[in-house]
């Protein structure tokens, strides 16, 4: 009888506790909406968040292009190269986006920044007196990195581009499987690299991390491309 | 043979009720907490403590149901009640009990009003600018407005958690009476990025104005998450349609052209709009000598409303305070900044309409234990100076 009694609490617990619980279900199973809803939110503003562009294409609108200034895309110097002034890194000037931090100094790179969450991904320039391979072989060279084949040359032609130094250009955000020099393989990662070549040497921005991490600072990694300029000589 | 409602009413009030929730909680506690190491903060926040019911995957395979942190501290709060005040013997004994008890409900009623009413986001302000909006950390929303060449305009809103149902597949169609168009919302996702459909990996994905969208996998960091959609928009009266990719970093909205006027679609996070206007006068930030370290970081605004303006300070720990809002002081950039370069300075901003709960509940069962402590004291000092009670208090 002992034991009879001692169970009571809990078959009183299990009554009403399995009928509610089913109940809650039920209630929520039965909140289903419909495909048609009204928009019930509105105010007053003084017009729209962001500036409006109309007529703006997607790829302005998502940074593949500067914004009212598409550009051919030219893969080669054009006209007159010869008689561009020598790149001079020394005079590269930039804006470092919201959240990047500076990281150590590493040979051949002018700069180095590290962000995402856990400064895992890392973002840096790097410039050469010369063309230093060409736009062909560093993207190749980078999808193979990611463990991808290097895509042909014609598709170079249709890469978005960024105006680098007033150079459009082209950027790639390859993602997959990063190999690094060691030899090891990290899945889950992103690269996003723009290569400027211009008269007088070439300019390359790469950025390599998580995936997650690289694709939340797309937007960064564009407008810290934009902002590389030329510091005038005195 | 006692009644239903008696009988439910002794089970609410029960003991050993008591336990199991106190039970759960402590498992769903130590569940959520380890899965945060997986899932990021915000998601388990509102996964196991923000929700009825969760399943936990243990061990990532098995599925483990629970009741969520909501429902359980609801249940608490009914057992409290019932037990804890209503059955409880009324007396001075007790006394202290009851008072602690009800300091505990209005805890647990606090937390229930915040977790229903309170709206934090942050506003970011250089020196010389002002604003009557805050930007929320975590939540998205799709605006429409109307684009005009001056003047107000109405601006219409759709809560993400509206159509983030759009995500597993289907769609959703969002009308209002002013708007000469609906808009189909469909291919919702969390975190994506827009790529072009000529790209290596373009093939087969449904393609917009030479773009598609690329779910990625959710980070940790909640706030990181970018999301895109896909949106048509259909015409009223020409029963025409647009068709755009929505992204959350898009540089601006999409213009679309319906009722012979333009409309501007965007993606981004909640704004909401403050009764009063806070304008930034001066940012200061000293760092302590030879280090990046903040020795002080404050903002001088100045609250505008309807003509009138008040000066006031936001610094470390000292936050304004006004008509339930709370500004803190919470960050400033550009990280890397020069000297002279401007900074502008991030305030947190929390409206809590419970903000001061946890304060007054502390002071209640703070009351409550002392009563009831003293109330002990006193008992046992009487009865130990009880006459014909040996001296000394020896039994």
């Amino acid at each position: 009888m002992q034991t009879v009694k001692r169970m009571k609490p809990f078959c009183h617990i299990i009554r009403v506790c399995v009928p509610a619980l089913v109940l809650a279900l039920a209630l929520a199973g039965c909140s289903g909406r419909g495909t048609v809803r009204p928009i019930t939110r509105s105010r007053s503003v003084a017009g729209p968040s962001k500036p409006v562009r109309p007529g703006a294409s997607s790829a302005e609108r998502f940074g593949f292009q500067p914004a009212a200034h598409p550009q051919p895309v030219r893969t080669a110097p054009g006209p007159g190269a010869g008689e561009a002034p020598a790149l001079d890194a020394a005079r590269l000037r930039w804006d470092t986006p919201e959240g990047w931090q500076p990281g150590p100094d590493r040979p051949m790179r002018l700069v180095t920044y590290l962000l995402g969450a856990e400064g895992r991904t890392e973002c840096y320039v790097s410039v050469f007196a010369d063309s230093a391979g060409g736009l062909e072989a560093n993207v190749g060279r980078w999808y193979r990195q990611m463990g991808l084949e290097a895509p042909p040359a014609a598709a170079l032609a249709e890469l978005p581009v960024v105006a680098i130094l007033g150079q459009p250009s082209p950027v790639v955000y390859i993602a997959g499987a990063y190999t690094d020099m060691a030899g090891a393989t990290t899945p889950g990662y992103a690269l996003m690299g723009a290569v400027c070549e211009r008269p007088g040497g070439s300019v390359f921005v790469k950025m390599l991390g998580p995936e997650g991490d690289v694709a939340a600072e797309r937007e960064h990694f564009l407008a810290f491309c934009a902002s590389l300029r030329a510091e005038e000589a005195p | 043979m006692k009644r239903p409602a008696r009988k439910l009413f002794d089970l609410c009030a029960s003991t050993g009720v008591a336990c199991v929730l106190f039970l759960l909680l402590f498992v769903l506690t130590f569940l959520g907490t380890v899965e945060q190491v997986q899932s990021g903060l915000y998601d388990v926040q509102q996964r196991y403590f923000h929700s009825l019911f969760v399943v936990h995957w243990a061990g990532g395979v098995v599925p483990l149901p629970l009741p969520g942190a909501y429902l359980l501290m609801t249940l608490l709060l009914v057992n409290l009640i019932c037990g804890g005040i209503v059955r409880m013997r009324k007396d001075w004994a007790r006394a202290g009990v009851l008072v602690t008890h009800v300091g505990i409900a209005l805890l647990l009623v606090g937390g229930f009003v915040r977790a229903r009413s309170a709206v934090e986001g942050h506003m970011t302000l250089y020196e010389g600018e002002r604003a009557d909006e805050f930007e929320s950390y975590y939540e998205w929303e799709m605006a429409i407005a109307e684009v005009k060449a001056g003047g107000e305009c109405t601006e219409y809103a759709i809560p993400g958690a509206e159509f983030a149902g759009t995500a597993s597949g289907g769609s959703m169609t969002f009308v209002r009476e002013e708007l000469p168009f609906d808009l189909t919302v469909s291919g919702y996702a969390r975190n994506a990025v827009p790529r072009p459909a000529s790209g290596p990996m373009g093939g087969g994905a449904r393609t917009v104005d030479g773009f598609y969208l690329e779910p990625l996998v959710a980070v940790k960091q909640a706030e990181q998450n970018i999301p895109g959609v896909y949106v048509t928009v259909r015409d009223h009266k020409t029963g025409g349609s647009h068709e755009a990719i929505l992204w959350g970093m898009q540089r601006c909205p999409a213009v679309i052209e319906s009722g012979g006027r333009r409309w501007a679609v965007d993606l981004r996070k909640v704004r909401r709009q403050l009764p009063f206007t806070i304008a930034l006068d001066k940012f200061t930030r000293e760092l302590h000598p030879r280090t990046s370290i903040p020795k002080v970081f404050m903002s001088e605004v100045t609250k505008i409303e309807d003509g009138a303006s008040e000066q006031a300070r936001i610094s470390m720990n000292e936050p304004f305070r006004y008509r339930g809002y709370t500004f803190y002081q919470a960050s400033w950039g550009p990280p890397n900044a020069q000297p002279g370069q401007p900074l502008y300075s991030t305030l947190a901003v929390v409206r809590n309409p419970a903000e001061n709960a946890p304060l007054y509940a502390s002071v209640v069962i703070v009351f409550g234990l002392g009563l009831h402590f003293g109330v002990r004291l006193w008992r046992h000092l009487r009865t130990e100076h009880l006459p014909g009670r040996p001296a000394g208090g020896a039994r």
